[in-house]
């Protein structure tokens, strides 16, 4: 049993709950003392989480919605609102993402990414603000990507709604300072979760074999960084190593990916003849 | 006269009609180039216009009625172009709109239109046309951003998402098309004297900066030379760089002057 209330009776917000980052950060929210909604499509999921929390003492509801439609968020923050009087933190995590070469990737899967990853994520927020402004107090949580810091091939449509949840995150933060409310942004390396079953198309390309970091491990992060409103997280060494090759050497960077891609989809590079 | 370095190259350039679009188009067919130039229905006056300056000086160029959020008439513009002139030499992605305003009063439709024209308006010009560059084994695509791209501010929550998204797409093609010959170019043009801040969905309080903007020739003119040298990214302003640095540097002490500029703005507007 946690000693570490922190989050005592605060209410938190996590979508793509059902599994991965998410389910690792409800759960840990909840041990934190938290009251959390458990945002995801498939209630069944939500359901068994809600379950454990349940059997711990803790509290949570559990609020099936599809994220990437406005009357179906908006009706959850009001469902939240309504049971609880107040929303404290939201974490925008729910996501999906593409492997393969651009011109592999349909642009169907691109625009839905751009619409689960980044639209919806404005969608949330814009839910949460009014609540937040009125309470001048609240935080916002985003769950980015180490390729949201550096763009990698092979992941265009992820990186760029990740990179335009950075740029979203960094003219929000500024916006909503005087009002009490902090924006933070978490980025982690490559993580064990569903996230490889789930991609929209895997054009060949296998879950990485090298074991990624747990999710708790992660959630446990998110927590402490959400707890100090640290602005900005990059969690793990090949993570904070690749943001400081791209700051300082972007022309390298670019070759080694370079490289690496074209060991990754043998056949992405010109024909020979 | 120095010799024409685009001589006989196809360049596609979007958002043509006016500004940057208007003055990269006339750069690169000054430099030789056969240029295909699209903007909305709503703009083809002004770019038909052009197109008779430019045919009455031995330029070639064409023109297309073309809305980038639909993926139809992007295809079919480049299809044309193809069936034209046999190729892409270069892809300009410069149509965008602008968004001033802060994000708590921003309507969703106001952040998707952003979205859909500066981001996946560039994503379907990419799709129709990389092929055709992967074909030809070469060519070279030039996204226009902003230092919006590299530093958020206040009151650019929508464009600063997708000129940041633009900027991840450009990245990530540049690594996956160099093997194919293939160049991209962020360019992040300075604050520029040209409609921009009149076309914007909407605005709060003052938004044209009062200092003076680069004039949309100039911003051109080092597009053409930044293509030439065959660069990655480019931001032209010292002061934009020294932002950019910053930010890179310190982001927390950024956010920190950015916010409390805001913050006096907001107190000064009461």
């Amino acid at each position: 049993m946690r000693d570490t209330r922190y989050f005592e009776d605060q209410v938190v917000i996590v979508t793509g709950a059902s599994s991965g980052i998410g389910r690792s950060v409800a759960l840990a929210f909840a041990a934190a003392g938290a009251r959390v909604a458990l945002v995801a499509r498939s209630s069944d999921a939500l359901e068994a989480i809600a379950q454990q929390i349940q059997q711990r003492g803790q509290t949570s509801l559990v609020v099936p919605t599809d994220v990437t439609i406005r009357e179906e968020v908006a009706a959850m923050a009001a469902k939240v609102f309504e049971r609880w009087g107040r929303i404290d933190i939201l974490v925008n995590n729910a996501g999906i993402g593409s492997h393969g070469p651009f011109w592999r990737t349909p642009y169907e899967d691109f625009e839905r990414i751009i619409r689960v990853n980044l639209v919806a994520v404005a969608t949330c927020t814009s839910a949460v603000l009014p609540h937040m402004i009125r309470a001048r107090s609240g935080k916002i949580v985003n769950v980015s990507s180490m390729i949201g810091k550096r763009a990698y091939p092979g992941n265009a449509a992820y990186c760029a709604s990740k990179f335009g949840l950075e740029g979203f995150a960094e003219s929000l933060r500024t916006e909503v300072r005087h009002q009490g409310i902090h924006v933070i942004q978490v980025c982690p390396d490559l993580t064990d979760t569903a996230f490889f079953d789930n991609l929209l198309q895997t054009d060949g390309h296998r879950k990485p074999a090298r074991a990624g970091m747990s999710p708790d491990a992660v959630a446990e992060m998110l927590l402490a960084a959400t707890r100090r409103n640290q602005r900005d997280l990059v969690i793990g060494m090949r993570a904070k190593a690749l943001v400081l090759l791209d700051k300082l050497v972007p022309g390298l960077l670019d070759r080694l990916l370079e490289t690496r891609f074209l060991r990754q989809y043998p056949d992405a590079g010109p024909a020979r003849q | 006269m120095t010799a024409q370095k685009y001589a006989g190259k196809v360049v596609i350039v979007t958002g043509a009609s006016s500004g940057i679009g208007a003055a990269t188009a006339a750069a690169f067919a000054a430099q030789g180039a056969r240029v295909a130039m699209s903007a909305p229905a709503s703009q083809m006056p002004a770019l038909r216009s052009m197109a008779d300056k430019f045919a009455s000086s031995g330029q070639t160029c064409s023109v297309f009625a073309v809305d980038v959020t639909d993926g139809g008439q992007v295809a079919s513009m480049v299809d044309r172009v193809v069936d034209q002139w046999k190729g892409i030499d270069v892809l300009v992605n410069n149509a965008g709109v602008g968004y001033h305003g802060p994000f708590e009063s921003m309507s969703l439709d106001d952040f998707e239109k952003v979205l859909q024209i500066n981001l996946l308006g560039a994503a379907r010009c990419l799709y129709a046309v990389v092929p055709v560059m992967m074909r030809q084994r070469g060519g070279q695509i030039i996204n226009i951003a902003s230092a919006h791209s590299r530093r958020a501010h206040p009151r650019y929550a929508a464009y600063s998402a997708s000129k940041y998204a633009l900027r991840a797409l450009s990245d990530t093609l540049r690594v996956e098309l160099a093997p194919h010959g293939v160049r991209v170019l962020t360019f992040c043009p300075p604050y520029t004297e040209s409609r921009f801040f009149d076309n914007v969905l909407h605005t709060v309080g003052r938004i044209k900066p009062q200092r003076a903007g680069a004039t949309p020739e100039s911003v051109a003119a080092a597009i053409v030379d930044a293509a030439t040298k065959g660069k990655r990214e480019v931001i032209v302003t010292l002061r934009e760089r020294v932002l950019d640095w910053g930010n890179r540097c310190a982001p927390a002490l950024v956010d920190g002057l950015i916010a409390r500029r805001y913050e006096s703005k907001l107190k000064s507007q009461i």
